[in-house]
């Protein structure tokens, strides 16, 4: 056994075609950008992702800016002697001083406070629904596309359907039902249960073409179960467009949430989200703005680097792109 | 604009037209500088075809990009390219959209992806028309696209003006795209792989239409391509590019029979010839070509060189004078001992042993039957637009297709596209109930109502490799994981997997250490080992192939067939091959049944089929193959069918091949009539009892 594979790993090694007793040097092909070789430097995938995003300083830049805003979620509230829930009676609607640092709401709120807290919850809103609607409509997307035929048909006529329901007013009935604490949750279920249909629309264009590609039909001609080709070759194939949808994905879900918490139909008080601070912060613009300002601000940084980091991603993943650098 | 030009060319005629001189292009990647061309030297004249042959990744593309101005951003162009003594490197792309199409056009490989498939073909041609004439009117736009369209051979010229690309067969884009090329009259005209894509029949159609062309226009053209073949006919001189450089250069009669580069030599004899029978081995190249970054001291060549010495591999040759051959250049240290010792291909590269089949000397009546089609029939509808899609009409791709398949043997099929070849295959692997007829996998007959359990033995029986290793591996995927799916399918525990896997990568000849790695990181031959491997995962007993070596290059085709035939004589392994390069399958068919619009028109051993060809269809496509030898091209009489192959959605009374027979025009009116109205069977003709052709009058 061992000998066999003695014998082997010099054919194989060393070249494509066995040539016995010539011990060749080995070569490769410059266009699929590697070869088997004895000296091969294998550059894995992600390697070359993360070198091709790390070219491109904006996409660093954001990176940088979404990692600050994630920190200061999650740690901001060690650092202030005010939790979002104590509001200080004893300085309400205040300007920014050394005892609070970003001024307090017309309640008395701590600003620096719940600037952190409705940060994190804007943020987990964000992420969880964006995440689960790609796993949502990644898997009922390509499935549709996947089978063809009646189910395509069915399928289609089923999104197009649900494309028609009005999202925004349902999810501001569903999240108005729910009680103050478990408020966030239910907007990310609402927004995520309405978020996915016009994902798994792109989604099942983009498995039209993969479907026909001879690897998936090689894997029918093996006799592999459909729910495997799906799982095994569909959905990681779409993997790029999935990181890309899911990143940009985060952008739309804040800014939904908080056009929802906006109107007063999103998070309610005791708990907080951009959107509520803006809320509140717009009814005093003018005579206490920096209720409306700081929030704002952390809000655009929040979209802008999340923006910048899909954008670099994009440029990463994609082949095509101009991440390779310039000749000499 | 354009009279200046006419009368430049009168005056011209002898100086070249363009000069390429010291050409580099260098490509930034992730791996470091891609050193594309190093070197490329050429004048090309008025009137004349240069050839330019290499391996994929040997630069000759991008060596015509560079011309075109075509390259990608990230691309550094170094040396000179004069046109008319303009130096093309320095202008801007705005300057060069003046040349391109008018003075310099390109025909590219693919008339799939070369044509918009959202305008007519009117539309198209009048584009290519319009921006280099802006004056022209709507009449003098019509009347040239007419003109263009019976040019390049394209039917109802008129008509066929308001269609859209996907209304045309690929031969017929493939003439538009050369219309369109030739509009301006160009004075060089770019071929990259032109007929690549295509089939015999239509290839051979598409070189004529190209010379026609030529001669129309008195152009220069490059001839860019891989295959020997095809260049025999049509190039004056040939250039043999190796990794960026070329490595040999003369007129093309002395590349046929005197070639001095080892390169050269391997790759004209690693092509099975077309009209010799089978008489050994191929002989591949070993070694796969060279990477272009980071390329070590030493010629390119030396790795896969049987002469390499020393030399070879400290110091790079130049492309020179091959002493006493007249306008023969070659890069290479040893040139003066191979002309010298008259070394031939023979000489230089070892041939291989063959393996015994397992079935040798067991005639083929007493084999068991694995494949057994009878009567297969295959339509697809034909459906009119509008709310409610109503059925038309239906296209028979597959009309009573009867073939059977034993132990051990090849049996090929062959035929245009669009013969339903594909199809059968398709119609066989889906392991659905034939819409008409039977399929029966060793004597387990196909039906509508299987068991999950034996459609899973027909799996672990039957097997498919396709064509372009590139796309049947998925991606994302390691090579364990690939050749692990069948396996699972059958229920395998893990260790026989393991078992499997290594005992699988030693029988394709590959590293087992390498199944870690994606597919990517091999090279295009190694990939199709990779994909035979996993067809033979399951031990089948047949395995459907569709154009298994088309996608190769030319060296490494060589090795993949001699693996394949290897693996049947040790496995005892049928194959039921789809090709179109007849050269392949007479090297490695036995049997070979000849397919015409979803019928076998001809069916009998290879050496039966190639030698007494009965059906005319038959005759032509075998005449249509290109042999790398330019002296029987010159002289060879070529029977070049006529017409593409009519609708499949048509339906026949007669025979179908009526309409382009070469033999129907030779008959008398009542024979033609018989021809015409009653449909031939396929029957025993002459002394063969295994030879059976549907031809009324073969």
């Amino acid at each position: 056994m061992s000998e066999m594979a003695a014998e082997t790993k010099d054919l194989g090694l060393n070249q494509d075609i066995a040539n016995e007793g010539e011990p060749t040097v080995v070569v490769t092909r410059p266009s699929q950008g590697g070869d088997a070789q004895s000296d091969f430097k294998r550059t894995s995938r992600m390697t070359l992702y993360v070198r091709r995003f790390l070219r491109r300083p904006s996409a660093v830049f954001g990176m940088v800016i979404f990692i600050i805003l994630v920190l200061f979620a999650l740690l901001g509230d060690k650092i202030s002697p005010w939790r979002y829930d104590e509001p200080d009676f004893t300085a309400l609607a205040q300007a920014p001083s050394a005892d609070h640092w970003l001024g307090t709401t017309i309640g008395g709120s701590d600003m620096y406070a719940m600037i952190v807290r409705g940060l994190g919850r804007s943020l987990l809103v964000g992420v969880i629904s964006s995440v689960l609607i790609m796993i949502i409509s990644a898997l009922i997307g390509t499935t549709i596309a996947f089978f063809e035929g009646v189910v395509e048909k069915v399928g289609m006529w089923l999104l197009d359907m649900l494309l028609v329901i009005p999202s925004f007013l349902l999810v501001a009935m569903i999240v108005r039902s729910s009680s103050g604490t478990s408020g966030w949750l239910w907007l990310t279920i609402g927004i995520t249960a309405f978020g996915w249909i016009g994902y798994a629309r792109v989604i099942r264009t983009l498995t039209m073409s993969l479907r026909e590609l001879d690897y998936i039909r090689a894997a029918k001609f093996m006799g592999v179960s459909s729910f495997r080709i799906i799982v095994r070759h569909l959905v990681p194939n779409l993997g790029s467009v999935l990181i890309i949808n899911t990143v940009l994905g985060v952008v739309s879900a804040v800014n939904q949430e908080t056009a929802l918490s906006f109107l007063g139909l999103g998070i309610k008080a005791p708990d907080t989200s951009l959107g509520t601070l803006l809320m509140n912060g717009q009814s005093s613009v003018l005579t206490a703005p920096w209720i409306l300002l700081f929030p704002s601000a952390v809000l655009i940084l929040l979209t802008f680097s999340v923006q910048l980091i899909g954008d670099g991603l994009r440029d990463a993943i994609d082949p095509y792109s101009r991440s390779a650098g310039k000749a000499e | 604009m354009t009279d200046t030009t006419m009368n430049n060319t009168t005056t011209a005629e002898d100086k070249p037209i363009l000069e390429v001189r010291d050409l580099r292009v260098n490509f930034a990647s992730e791996a470091g500088t891609v050193r594309a061309v190093r070197g490329v030297n050429f004048d090309l004249y008025r009137g004349k075809t240069l050839g330019i042959v290499g391996e994929s990744g040997s630069g000759k593309s991008v060596t015509s990009m560079a011309i075109m101005g075509l390259l990608d951003k990230n691309a550094h162009v170094e040396g000179s390219i004069r046109f008319r003594g303009d130096e093309l490197l320095t202008k801007t792309d705005k300057e060069m959209s003046v040349l391109r199409g008018d003075r310099i056009a390109m025909v590219f490989q693919d008339p799939l992806s070369a044509l918009t498939p959202v305008f007519s073909i009117g539309q198209q041609l009048e584009e290519a028309l319009v921006i280099h004439n802006p004056k022209m009117t709507k009449e003098q736009i019509a009347k040239r696209s007419i003109e263009l369209l019976k040019l390049v051979g394209i039917p109802n010229a008129e008509e066929r003006l308001k269609a859209y690309p996907h209304q045309f067969s690929g031969g017929m884009r493939q003439r538009v795209v050369i219309a369109m090329a030739i509009a301006n009259n160009p004075d060089v005209i770019i071929c990259d792989e032109p007929t690549t894509a295509l089939d015999v029949t239509i290839q051979a159609q598409v070189l004529e239409v190209l010379q026609r062309a030529q001669q129309e226009t008195g152009a220069a053209v490059i001839f860019i391509t891989h295959d020997l073949g095809v260049i025999a006919g049509i190039a004056d001189d040939i250039i043999v590019m190796y990794a960026g450089r070329p490595v040999e250069k003369a007129d093309v009669d002395t590349v046929f029979s005197q070639p001095v580069m080892p390169y050269t030599m391997g790759l004209l004899g690693a092509v099975p010839r077309p009209d010799r029978a089978k008489s050994s081995r191929l002989v591949p190249i070993p070694g796969a070509p060279m990477n272009l970054v980071n390329m070590p001291k030493g010629c390119p060549f030396a790795p896969r060189c049987p002469l390499a010495t020393d030399v070879c591999r400290q110091s790079e040759p130049d492309l020179l004078p091959v002493e006493g051959r007249e306008g023969q250049l070659a890069a290479c240290h040893r040139v003066r001992e191979i002309v010298g010792k008259g070394l031939t291909f023979r000489d230089i590269y070892s041939v291989g042993e063959s393996v015994t089949s397992k079935f040798a000397g067991i005639p083929r009546e007493d084999r068991q039957v694995v494949l057994d089609v009878k009567h297969l029939k295959k339509t697809f509808p034909l459906t009119a637009g509008g709310f409610l899609r109503r059925k038309v009409g239906e296209v028979h791709a597959v009309d009573d297709v009867t073939l059977d398949v034993r132990e051990g043997e090849t049996v090929a099929l062959v035929g245009e596209s669009g013969s339903g070849k594909s199809t059968t295959l398709l119609e066989i692997m889906e392991f659905k109930q034939p819409e008409s007829g039977e399929i029966s996998v060793l004597g387990q007959r196909v039906e509508k109502r299987m068991s999950r359990e034996t459609r899973r033995q027909l799996h672990s029986k039957v097997q498919y490799i396709f064509q372009d290793p590139m796309s049947s591996l998925d991606p994302r995927l390691p090579i364990y994981d690939i050749l692990a799916e069948p396996l699972k399918v059958q229920k395998m525990s893990k260790e026989q997997i393991n078992d499997r896997i290594r005992d699988l990568m030693a029988l394709v000849e590959l590293n087992p250490d390498q199944v870690d790695r994606f597919p990517t990181q091999f090279s295009g031959g190694q990939r199709q080992r990779i994909a035979i491997a996993r067809a033979l995962a399951v031990n089948p007993k047949l395995v459907l192939l569709d154009e298994p070596v088309s996608a190769l290059d030319v060296s490494i085709q060589a090795g993949v067939i001699n693996l394949l035939e290897d693996l049947q004589n040790k496995l005892g392994v049928a194959y039921l091959f789809v090709a179109h390069n007849l050269s392949v399958i007479r090297h490695i068919s036995n049997r070979i049944a000849v397919m015409y619009l979803g019928r076998i028109v001809e069916i009998g051993s290879n050496h039966d089929v190639f030698e007494t060809p009965l059906h005319p269809y038959t005759e032509a496509l075998l005449s249509a193959v290109p042999v790398p030898d330019p002296k029987i091209e010159r002289t060879r009489q070529r029977i070049v069918l006529q017409g593409e192959l009519p609708s499949p959605s048509e339906s026949f009374s007669g025979c179908p091949f009526a309409s382009r027979c070469p033999k129907f025009s030779t008959l008398s009116k009542e024979q033609q009539a018989r021809c015409l109205g009653e449909a031939p069977v396929l029957e025993v003709k002459s002394g063969s009892a295994d030879h059976l052709a549907a031809c009324h009058f073969a």
